[in-house]
């Protein structure tokens, strides 16, 4: 079953951070930037902001690359999760993960990835600007206009993004 | 379909998992030597250091316990292709496929007192529990791959006097170039762990127990010492069965993971596949490694046609809170007219890229791992550093791809 996600429209963002902020508040009762599982990055010369979050890849390559196999898809969903417990922190799944998206927590010392917040994004609630959304992928304009961009500019490299095969 | 599995480690349960998620039918059996249920030993290090407890070791697995018979404690003895059986505690089980999943084994050379009580490797739960229950205090590691790195560390970290000896000219040989290594072997240093580089341990000294060590240079005085210096293949069974064995020891497969005998299937430690960036065979001693062949092995069983793409080597390490990572070749694996290596130094991190002909072939870190995760997937992927720089000039497809922006600094 497909769930709803994470949208970021840059257009709308003016790198507030406030996201960061509750995100890492809800998480880990901190008031700060760097723990976050939402970054937002600043492109500063176009000053353009985008934002990296998990993805919840449909073949999780962090799934893959988890020493203790406590990664898992969120059983009736494709959310990736994890099981703290048994997380030892060794950052193998932030290596696999191609998007830059998952986090080390360093007061947990365990390695964490956006969780939706069980449903309830906070980041979008809180976000004053609108940048953010949660919608189902297909309900997207934004899709189509990612698919335009592809065959008119890199249809190679958003193709090695996509995940067809297996991961390595 | 009746499938048998030998070994219960990381690919013997991801074989397992796969072909329950595919075939709910198939009739699994895991036959494991150890009489302990399945763990990672990549926490190891962790609970003899004391960061993790025992039970956390043992993963948590969502076999279907009555598809999938698991018997523990129950070495494969035999393996008698002809008859599509194996045997296990003198009984016959029969097969429609097999999977060799055996593993590894660390090895101990051939020198004087190599016997006695004190000398330790880590592989098994069994491995850590002796250790501690032998509470050494003055210690010798020798070997510094990963493991032997991690376990002075932890050990260091637990209190005890720790000293490293390692035959190559610098820590962890294969896995780091000279400077990046330095660099490491500098922060374990602060921290009071001893290291001898270019020395060979030849001979363990005590009276009935452990009391020092002697290498070619000097003597240690130590009640413990720690074999990390290599690994073999679990590669007997199936060179008795008549299974071809590659060149570097592994037990020969194809891209799909087969072996020689066409219903025999080996994915895991004990395999030679290829490495992903040159196509030369490869051994590649690594969970995920494991884990990726196991599914390809598994899918490939129940008749799908998949193909494993190579091995990269890739490894994670902390060197006392600094990340380190190092992944594909080593600046004397690679072409010195072709290459060009991307340096950047902080304060606090290093960052190398090898680059050769175009394509990234090489990545190492310390000290911080941020965008090296794309960086790897492009690298994996083959993608030329030419065809990073026009995403990242192109704010259409940076828009897509965010991430880019962070790798950018690191290939100027
Ligand atoms: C201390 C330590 C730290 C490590 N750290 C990392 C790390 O940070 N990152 C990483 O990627 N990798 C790491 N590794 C490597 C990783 O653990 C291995 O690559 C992985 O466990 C391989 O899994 P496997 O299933 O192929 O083999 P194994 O885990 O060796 O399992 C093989 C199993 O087969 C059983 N077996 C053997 N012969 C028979 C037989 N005849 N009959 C029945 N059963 C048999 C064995 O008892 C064993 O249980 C580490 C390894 C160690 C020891
Ligand atoms: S953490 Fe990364 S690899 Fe894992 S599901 Fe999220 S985006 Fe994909
Ligand atoms: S950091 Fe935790 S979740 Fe990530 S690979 Fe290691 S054990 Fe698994």
């Amino acid at each position: 079953m497909t769930q709803k996600r994470l949208y970021h429209n840059a257009s709308l963002c003016n790198g507030c951070g406030i996201c960061q902020l509750v995100c890492t508040l809800e998480h880990c009762r901190q008031w700060n930037h760097y723990q976050s599982r939402i970054k937002i990055v600043n492109d500063t010369e176009r000053n353009a902001f985008y934002s990296v979050c998990c993805s919840h890849c449909e073949e999780a390559p962090c799934i893959m690359a988890c020493l203790m196999n406590t990664i898992y898809k969120e059983p009736g969903s494709d959310i990736t999760v994890r099981d703290l417990y048994h997380c030892i922190g060794c950052r193998a799944c932030e290596l696999a993960c191609p998007f830059d998206a998952a986090v080390f927590d360093v007061i947990q010392e365990k390695v964490v990835n956006c969780d939706l917040c069980g449903g309830r994004p906070l980041c979008v609630e809180y976000c004053p600007n609108h940048a953010l959304t949660y919608d189902y992928p297909e309900d997207q304009a934004d899709k189509n206009r990612n698919q335009a961009a592809s065959q008119k500019f890199g249809a190679s490299l958003l193709e090695v993004f996509k995940f067809s095969g297996k991961e390595v | 379909m009746r499938i048998i599995i030998i070994g219960n480690g990381a690919a013997g349960n991801q074989a397992a998992q796969t072909i329950q998620n595919r075939d709910p039918e198939a009739e699994i059996t895991i036959l494991g030597a150890e009489s302990i249920p399945f763990y990672s030993a990549c926490a190891l290090p962790d609970y003899l250091a004391g960061w993790i407890k025992r039970d956390q070791l043992f993963l948590k697995s969502s076999l279907n316990r009555h598809r999938v018979e698991i018997r523990l404690g129950q070495a494969v003895e035999d393996i008698k292709p002809d008859r599509q059986a194996v045997t296990a505690g003198g009984e016959l089980l029969f097969y429609d496929r097999l999977i060799i999943a055996s593993g590894s084994r660390p090895v101990l050379p051939n020198i004087p007192g190599i016997g006695m009580p004190g000398n330790f490797v880590i592989k098994s739960v069994h491995d850590i529990d002796r250790i501690l229950a032998h509470n050494p205090r003055r210690i010798v590691v020798i070997g510094s791959g990963n493991i032997g790195i991690e376990a002075a560390e932890t050990l260091e970290y637990q209190g005890c006097k720790v000293s490293i000896i390692e035959m190559m000219p610098r820590i962890m040989p294969r896995l780091f170039d000279e400077f990046p290594a330095m660099l490491i072997r500098k922060i374990l240093e602060n921290h009071g762990i001893e290291i001898h580089t270019g020395e060979k341990a030849q001979e363990v000294i005590g009276n009935n127990r452990v009391e020092g060590l002697i290498t070619d240079c000097r003597e240690i005085s130590c009640d413990a010492v720690i074999w990390a210096a290599g690994v073999r293949q679990n590669t007997e069974l199936a060179r008795a069965a008549g299974i071809e064995i590659g060149s570097l020891g592994g037990i020969k497969v194809d891209s799909q993971m087969k072996t020689s005998h066409p219903e025999i299937y080996a994915c895991g430690d004990c395999v030679e596949t290829s490495d992903l960036l040159t196509g030369k065979p490869a051994l590649c001693l690594l969970w995920s490694c494991a884990k990726a062949q196991a599914e390809v092995a598994a899918r490939n069983c129940l008749g799908e046609k998949i193909a494993y793409p190579g091995a990269l080597k890739l490894v994670a390490e902390d060197a006392y809170g600094k990340p380190c990572m190092a992944a594909g070749l080593l600046e004397e694996e690679l072409n010195k007219k072709e290459l060009k290596i991307i340096e950047q130094e902080t304060e606090n991190t290093y960052h190398r890229i090898l680059i050769e002909n175009e394509r990234i072939m090489g990545i190492q870190a310390v000290g911080s791992m941020e965008a090296m995760g794309p960086l790897l997937y492009l690298m994996k992927k083959m993608v030329a550093p030419s065809e990073i720089k026009r995403i990242i000039n192109s704010p259409v497809l940076l828009k897509n791809m965010p991430w880019m922006l962070t790798i950018d600094k690191y290939l100027q």
